[in-house]
C-alpha cells in the first residue's frame, strides 16, 4: 500500500542542511498495525506527515496505492487523502466551536455526500463509540479520553482505509490509552484498516505487528 | 503596564498626526476647489488648529489605548499564555458590530452618489419647455435711450450667427413679477408671474406655440390695449383649451384691456426644484415694467468672433454703458451650485468611507484568519480543499456585509428621498440602481476580504497544527 524509498527532507539554515528524515525505505502492506518510536526529534512525525501527504518532502519516491504522489498535483493528492486517510492527534485537535456531532461530520461535507447519508452515518459512529448521548456537547465539556474517542471516530467516519495516529494515548491516562489502543486493534482486524500510529510507549507499540525505529531521520531498525 | 500601553497608543496617534496634517496641506488645494471654499495653507499653522489637534491626540490615545490596556493587564499571565485566551462572545459581537456600522456608512454613501448623480444628470437633461442653450442675456437695465437699443439690435442682427434678438423684463431664471389672475366672478384667484417682453421672446427661447400668435412687435402710440402670452396653466385654471383662449380677456392686474393672443406649452422658468407656475408674457405702451435685459440667440460655432463682434457693437451704440452678460444656461446651472458641491462632497466622502471601511474588514478578516488557524488546519487535514476554507472564511464575513447592506438600504433611501423631496422634478428611486450599488459595496468587500482568506487556507496544515 506505501512503498517508500530512498526518501529525504532536509532544512537549510544558511549553508547547513539538517535532514529530517534521511533515505527512509520502508513498505508497508495493507492491513499492516505499523508502530513508529523513537526519541523526540527523530523525525516520526514529519515521517507521518509525509505519508499523509500533508507535507512535501525533497529526495526519493513515494508510491501510495500504486501511484507516485510526488508526480500527483494538489488536487489529485487532496482526493486521494481524502478518500483513503483519516488522522487521529494527540492533542484531538476537535474544533471547538463545533459539536460533536458537528465534529464527526466535518469530513463527510468535503466528500459531496447527501445530508440524510450524512445522518445515518455520524448516528452509525456514534453508536459505536457509545458516544450517543455527548452528540450535542461541545470538545471543552469531554474530558480527555472522550475528546479522542470523538477525534478517531472523525478519523473514520470517511471510512478511510489508514489510520495515522500522531502519539493518539499522549495526552492520556493508562487506561483510557488501553480503550483507544483496543478501538486500533479492532479496527486493524475486523475491518482490515492500515494503522501507522506514532508513539512513545513501549506498551503501545507492542499492540502493532510491526516497530519501525527512528533515530536522527534514519530508520535504525 | 497600563500606562506602557497608552505610551504605545500615543506614538502611533502622534505619528498618524503628523501624517495627517502633512497630508492636509496637499489636500487643501483639492478640498477648495470642491466646495468653493478659499481656504489658506496660514489657515492650517494657527493655534487652534495646534490645540484642535493636541485635544483630538489626547482623546484618541485615551480611547484607543484603553482597550488593550484594561483588556491585559486585566488578565493573569496564566491566562494570557494559555493559547485558550480570548475574551469570549461580547468583544467578537463588538468587532463586528463597528465592522458593521462602517461599512452600513459605505452601503448608504455609495447608493447617495449613484443617486445624485442621476438626479444632477436628469437636472442636466431636462426639457425645460425652452430652450437655454447659446442665449446671451445682456444686462440693458442701466440704458437710458430705447433708441439706443434700437440700432444696436439692428446692428447685430446682420451678424450671421445671430438668430434672434429679444428684450425684455427678466430672463428665465430670475424671478418676474407676481400678479393675481382672477377667474370670473370668484372670490379666489390665483398668483402668476408676468413678464414685460416683445415679440421675439417665443423664438428666442424657443417657446412652443400651442395656439395664436406671439406679442406684437411694434404698437402704435395710442393702442390701450395689453396683449398676453401666457403659458398652459393659466388657460388650465380658466378652464379653456389653447385654441379657445385666443382673444379671450384676461384680469390680471394689468388694466381692463388685457387679451390673450397666444398659448405657450408650459415651461421650467424657475430652477426644477420648483413646480412649473402660470406665467404670461405682456406687451403694452405704457407698461409698468421695463426691460432690463436683452437675450441673444446665437449660432455658437465661433463664439469668440460672435462674441467680439456684438461687443463691438454694444460699445458703438450704447455707449457709457458696460456690457455686463452671461449666458443663460449657465445662468440656469447656477441655481444648483450647491447640489453640485454636494455631489462633489459626498463622491469624496464615499471613496474615503469605502477605503477606511475597507481597512477594518482586512484588519478583521486578518485577525479572524489568525484566530482560526488551528481550525483551518485541522479542516485541510479532514480532506477541506484550500477553496471550501476561503469559501468559509469570506462567507463569515457576507453575512457581516448583507446585514449592512439590509441596514444601509433603507438608510440611505430615506436619506435620498428627503435630499429630492427638495426638487419639484425628480428621478425615482430605482431599485436596480440601489441593487447595483449594494452589490458594488459587496464585490469590494470581497475583494477585501478573500486576501486574507486565500491566505489562510493556503498555509500548509502541518505548521498550523503543530502550532499548540
Amino acid at each position: 500500500m506505501i512503498e517508500l524509498s530512498h526518501l529525504s527532507k532536509w532544512v537549510k539554515t544558511g549553508s547547513l542542511q539538517t535532514f529530517l528524515l534521511k533515505d527512509i525505505n520502508i513498505t508497508i502492506n495493507k492491513g499492516a498495525f505499523v508502530s513508529i518510536m523513537g526519541p523526540s526529534g527523530s523525525g516520526k512525525s514529519t515521517l507521518l506527515n509525509v505519508i499523509g501527504m500533508l507535507d512535501d518532502w525533497d529526495e526519493g519516491q513515494y508510491l501510495f496505492m500504486g501511484e507516485e504522489v510526488g508526480k500527483l498535483k494538489e488536487r489529485a493528492k487532496q482526493a486521494l487523502h481524502k478518500d483513503h486517510i483519516g488522522f487521529v492527534f494527540q492533542a484531538y485537535h476537535l474544533i471547538d466551536e463545533l459539536t460533536v456531532y458537528e465534529n464527526i461530520e466535518t469530513p463527510l461535507l468535503y466528500q459531496d455526500i447527501k445530508s440524510a447519508e450524512r445522518k445515518a452515518i455520524v448516528a452509525d459512529m456514534l453508536d459505536r463509540f457509545q458516544i450517543v448521548g455527548k452528540k450535542d456537547l461541545f470538545p471543552a465539556q469531554l474530558s480527555g479520553g472522550q475528546q479522542q474517542l470523538v477525534g478517531i471516530a472523525r478519523a473514520l467516519v470517511a471510512k478511510p482505509d489508514l489510520i495515522l495516529a500522531d502519539e493518539p494515548t499522549g495526552n492520556l491516562n493508562s487506561k483510557q490509552g488501553e480503550e483507544i489502543m483496543e478501538i486500533f486493534t479492532r479496527l486493524n482486524k475486523e475491518d482490515g484498516v492500515t494503522i501507522i500510529q506514532v508513539t512513545h510507549s513501549e506498551k503501545n507499540a507492542a499492540y502493532g505487528d510491526r516497530i519501525i525505529n527512528l533515530l536522527d531521520g534514519r530508520i535504525e531498525s | 503596564m497600563i500606562l506602557r500601553f497608552y505610551a504605545d497608543t500615543g506614538l502611533t496617534v502622534l505619528l498618524a498626526i503628523i501624517v495627517g496634517f502633512v497630508m492636509s496641506f496637499g489636500s487643501l488645494y483639492l478640498f477648495n476647489s470642491i466646495s468653493g471654499s478659499h481656504l489658506d495653507i496660514t489657515d492650517l499653522l494657527g493655534i487652534p488648529t495646534f490645540l484642535f489637534l493636541l485635544v483630538i491626540w489626547f482623546i484618541v490615545t485615551l480611547l484607543a489605548g484603553s482597550y488593550p490596556a484594561l483588556l491585559l493587564s486585566g488578565s493573569s499571565a496564566l491566562q494570557l499564555m494559555q493559547k485558550k485566551f480570548s475574551r469570549g462572545g461580547a468583544d467578537q459581537l463588538f468587532r463586528k458590530i463597528l465592522v458593521v456600522v462602517q461599512f452600513s456608512c459605505s452601503i448608504v454613501l455609495i447608493i447617495a452618489i449613484v443617486i445624485i448623480y442621476q438626479q444632477m444628470k436628469f437636472v442636466g437633461n431636462k426639457n425645460l419647455g425652452f430652450n437655454p442653450n447659446g442665449v446671451l442675456m445682456v444686462n440693458i437695465s442701466g440704458v437710458r435711450d430705447p433708441g439706443h437699443l434700437e440700432s444696436f439690435s439692428n446692428a447685430i442682427s446682420q451678424i450671421p450667427q445671430v438668430h434672434e434678438v429679444s428684450q425684455l423684463q427678466v430672463p428665465p431664471g430670475f424671478s418676474a413679477s407676481q400678479r393675481s389672475l382672477h377667474k370670473g366672478d370668484e372670490k379666489s384667484d390665483l398668483t402668476l408671474f408676468t413678464c414685460h417682453a416683445d415679440g421675439a421672446v417665443v423664438s428666442t427661447l424657443g417657446l412652443k406655440l400651442l395656439a395664436g400668435k406671439t406679442l406684437p412687435d411694434h404698437l402704435s402710440k395710442t393702442d390701450s390695449m395689453v396683449y398676453v402670452v401666457a403659458n398652459k396653466k393659466v388657460i388650465d385654471y380658466l378652464g379653456w383649451t389653447p385654441e379657445e383662449a385666443i382673444g379671450r380677456k384676461v384680469q390680471v392686474d394689468l388694466g381692463n384691456n388685457a387679451y390673450i393672443v397666444g398659448v405657450v406649452d408650459d415651461f421650467n422658468f424657475l430652477s426644477l426644484k420648483r413646480p412649473i407656475e402660470p406665467y404670461i408674457y405682456y406687451a403694452a405702451n405704457d407698461a409698468p415694467e421695463s426691460f432690463n435685459a436683452m437675450l441673444i440667440k446665437m449660432n455658437t460655432d465661433q463664439l469668440a468672433s460672435t462674441m467680439d463682434k456684438v461687443q463691438r457693437d454694444f460699445a458703438k451704440y450704447v455707449p457709457a454703458v458696460a456690457f455686463d452678460y452671461s449666458f443663460l444656461d449657465a445662468h440656469l446651472a447656477t441655481l444648483y451650485n450647491a447640489d453640485r458641491v454636494m455631489q462633489k462632497v459626498v463622491l469624496l466622502f464615499s471613496c474615503l468611507a469605502i477605503f477606511v471601511s475597507c481597512l477594518g474588514l482586512f484588519g478583521l478578516s486578518a485577525f479572524m484568519a489568525e484566530q482560526k488557524t488551528k481550525e483551518i488546519g485541522i479542516r485541510k487535514v479532514l480532506g477541506a480543499s484550500s477553496f471550501s476554507i476561503s469559501k468559509m472564511l469570506s462567507l463569515n464575513f457576507l453575512k457581516l456585509v448583507l446585514l449592512s447592506i439590509v441596514i444601509g438600504i433603507p438608510v440611505a433611501i430615506y436619506l435620498m428621498q428627503k435630499w429630492l423631496s427638495h426638487f419639484e422634478y425628480r428621478i425615482h428611486i430605482s431599485w436596480l440602481v440601489v441593487g447595483l450599488s449594494a452589490t458594488t459595496g459587496l464585490l469590494i468587500a470581497l475583494l477585501t476580504v478573500s486576501y486574507q482568506s486565500i491566505k489562510a487556507a493556503s498555509a500548509n496544515p502541518v505548521n498550523s497544527i503543530k502550532a499548540e
